[in-house]
C-alpha cells in the first residue's frame, strides 16, 4: 500500500474549499455588532450557557488538539488516556467550586494580567502581560505546521513545499476573519465547528473502530509492549508518575487560567454562567482527548498490520510520528465524508487560530502597550493595536512553524510551552484571589519562575536515555514548586506596604 | 488492575456522553446566538 495513498477526491476538495469561506463571510457579516472594545475581546459579555458550551469547545477542540493527542495515541496507546481522565477531573472540579473563574467573572476583568494590576499594581499587570505573551505565542508555534501535516496526510499531497503552500493560505484566511470581526465572530463561528467537528469526530470513530475491529481494537499490537501499550505508569510507557503529577497540575492551572479558554468564562453573561460553563464542558474536555487518541492508536494499528507504512514511520528517514493519524483515516474514510472530515477540522484549525490570535494580541495591547503609555490609549486606537498584534503574530507563527521541530511530542511542547505562562499564573491569581499576604514580590518572583519552563524545550530534553532531571516533565514541574514556593517566599519576606500597615495597626 | 476494561468503560462514556451533549449544544445554541446578536444590535451607549 502506498504511504500517502487517499480517497480525497474532487468532491472532498470542493466540499472544503466551500466551507472554509464561511468564516471569512461571517466575519464580514457580523462587523457592524462591534462597536466597542469590550464587543471585540469578550463579545460585550453576551454568552449565554449553550453557546458558551459551543464556543469553548471549539477553542479547546481544534485541528492541533486533534493531531497532538492522535500522535500520543500513536506513540503510546490507551496508557494515553489517563490524560484525558485527569484534565476531565480538574474540569469538573473546577466547575462544581468555581475555584478562579467565578471570582475572575465577577472582578468583570477582560485578560488575566488585568487582574494582576488589579491586585498587584501595574508593573506586575506589564510583566505577567509580557511573559503571558510570551508563552502563549511559543505555545501555538506549531500549529500551523502541524495543521499542514494534517492536510498533507489527508490529502496525499507529499511535496514538501505543500508544506509552506498550505500554512501560507490557511493563515491569511484566519487572519482575514478574526481582524474583521473579533469575538462575535469567533463566537459564531466556533458554534459552526463545534457543530460540524463533533457529529463529524463521532461518526468518524465508528469508521475507524470498524476498520480495526472491537476485539483488535484492545489487544496491543505486536510491534508495541502490551503493558506499557495499556497502563501509564508501567516501565517504557513513556509517561510514570512524575509525569502524572506533571499533567495532573498543567491541566487544573490550564482549565482555571489559559487565556483563550478563561476569555470564555469572562465573556459569560453571569458569574453563574462561567461556572456551570466548566461543569458542562467537562465532557467535551474528554472527548477532546479520547476521541483523536482512540483515532491515534487505530491508525498506529493500521500501520503495524503493513510492513510497508510501518517501515515509513521507523529508521533514520522515517515520517514525522503526526502523520500517523491523518495517512490512517485518509485510507479509511469513504471520499465525501472524508472531506466533511476534512473541512471540519480546517474549521477546527481555523477556530483555535482566531481564539489564540485574538487572546494574545488583546494581552498585548491591553496588558503591556496601554499600561506602559498610562491609558492613554483610546478605544479605536486599542482596536487598531490589536488588529496589528494579529498580523504580527501570524507572521511569527510562519516562520517559526518553519524551522522549528518538537524535541519530543507536539503535546509535550504545548505543554512545557504553555508552563511558562501558567506556572507564574496559576500561582499569582491562586494567591491574589485566596492569600491576603501575596505580595507584589512574590507575585514577580513567581512570574519570573516561570521562564524555567523554556529548559524543557530544549535539545537535551530528545532521545532515549535522557536523565530524569533534564526531562522535559521534570523541568515543567519543577518551574511550578519553584513558582509557588517563590510566592510564598517572596510575599512572606517582602510583604506589600498596605499588608504591612493592617498588620501594624 | 485490570486496564483493558477500564479503558473501555472510558470509550464507551465518552462516545455516549459527547453525542448528547452535542445534540444540547446544538438546540440551545441555535437559541442563544439568536439572542446574542439581538442585544448587541440593540441601540446602547458607546464608551
Amino acid at each position: 500500500m502506498d504511504v500517502f495513498a487517499t480517497n480525497f477526491k474532487t468532491i472532498d476538495w470542493v466540499i472544503v474549499t466551500i466551507y472554509i469561506f464561511i468564516p471569512v463571510i461571517i466575519g464580514v457579516l457580523v462587523r457592524k455588532y462591534v462597536r466597542q472594545l469590550s464587543d471585540f475581546i469578550v463579545a460585550g459579555r453576551s454568552l449565554r450557557l449553550f453557546i458558551a458550551i459551543a464556543t469553548l469547545t471549539g477553542t479547546e477542540l481544534g485541528l492541533v488538539t486533534v493531531m497532538y493527542n492522535a500522535e500520543l495515541g500513536f506513540l503510546h496507546g490507551f496508557s494515553a488516556f489517563h490524560i484525558g481522565i485527569i484534565e476531565t477531573v480538574c474540569i469538573l472540579a473546577i466547575g462544581i467550586t468555581g475555584f478562579i473563574v467565578y471570582k475572575l467573572r465577577e472582578l468583570r476583568v477582560m485578560t488575566i494580567p488585568e487582574f494582576y494590576e488589579m491586585r498587584f499594581g501595574r508593573n506586575v499587570r506589564i510583566i505577567g502581560g509580557i511573559l503571558l505573551a510570551l508563552g502563549g505565542i511559543l505555545n501555538m508555534g506549531l500549529f500551523l505546521q502541524a495543521g499542514a501535516r494534517f492536510m498533507m496526510g489527508v490529502t496525499g499531497y507529499s511535496n514538501p513545499a505543500g508544506l509552506k503552500l498550505f500554512m501560507s493560505a490557511m493563515l491569511i484566511l484566519v487572519l482575514i476573519y478574526t481582524v474583521l470581526g473579533g469575538m462575535v465572530s469567533v463566537v459564531l463561528n466556533d458554534f459552526l465547528q463545534f457543530v460540524v467537528l463533533s457529529i463529524g469526530m463521532i461518526i468518524g470513530s465508528f469508521f475507524a473502530i470498524r476498520s480495526i475491529g472491537w476485539d483488535n481494537l484492545f489487544t496491543a499490537p505486536a510491534t508495541a509492549n502490551n503493558s506499557s501499550w495499556f497502563n501509564p505508569v508501567a516501565e517504557g510507557s513513556g509517561f510514570g508518575m512524575l509525569y502524572v503529577f506533571f499533567m495532573v497540575v498543567l491541566t487544573f492551572s490550564a482549565g482555571a487560567l489559559w487565556q483563550s479558554g478563561t476569555l470564555r468564562a469572562l465573556s459569560a453573561k453571569t458569574p453563574k454562567v462561567a461556572k456551570q460553563l466548566f461543569a458542562w464542558s467537562s465532557v467535551s474536555y474528554l472527548a477532546r482527548r479520547v476521541i483523536p487518541m482512540l483515532w491515534g492508536i487505530c491508525a498506529f494499528v493500521f500501520v503495524s498490520r503493513s510492513s510497508k507504512l510501518l517501515s515509513a514511520f521507523q529508521g533514520p528517514e522515517a515520517l514525522n510520528s503526526q502523520f500517523g493519524m491523518p495517512l490512517f483515516i485518509a485510507k479509511i474514510l469513504p471520499s465525501g465524508f472524508l472531506g466533511l472530515i476534512t473541512a471540519g477540522m480546517v474549521a477546527a484549525f481555523m477556530s483555535t487560530h482566531d481564539s489564540y490570535l485574538l487572546s494574545w494580541s488583546s494581552v498585548i495591547t491591553q496588558d503591556i502597550i496601554a499600561p506602559l503609555k498610562k491609558g492613554k490609549l483610546s478605544d479605536k486606537k486599542r482596536l487598531l493595536t490589536t488588529r496589528i498584534s494579529i498580523v504580527t503574530i501570524g507572521l511569527f507563527l510562519l516562520i517559526w512553524g518553519l524551522w522549528f521541530e518538537a524535541p519530543v511530542s507536539l503535546w509535550n511542547y504545548m505543554a512545557v510551552t504553555g508552563t511558562i505562562y501558567l506556572a507564574g499564573a496559576f500561582t499569582v491569581v491562586a494567591a491574589g484571589l485566596y492569600w491576603k499576604k501575596a505580595s507584589k514580590t512574590g507575585a514577580t518572583i513567581a512570574l519570573f519562575a516561570g521562564l524555567l519552563a523554556i529548559l524543557g524545550i530544549g535539545p537535551w530534553t530528545q532521545g532515549e536515555n535522557v536523565p530524569f532531571y533534564l526531562s522535559d516533565k521534570f523541568i515543567g514541574l519543577m518551574t511550578f514548586v519553584i513558582a509557588f514556593l517563590g510566592m510564598i517566599f517572596g510575599s512572606l519576606l517582602f510583604p506589600d506596604k498596605s499588608s504591612r500597615q493592617e498588620d501594624s495597626g | 488492575m485490570n486496564w483493558t476494561l477500564l479503558w473501555k468503560v472510558v470509550l464507551i462514556f465518552t462516545i455516549s456522553a459527547y453525542s448528547l451533549l452535542v445534540i444540547i449544544v446544538i438546540i440551545g445554541g441555535s437559541k442563544n446566538i439568536v439572542e446574542m446578536l439581538k442585544e448587541l444590535g440593540a441601540p446602547r451607549e458607546e464608551q
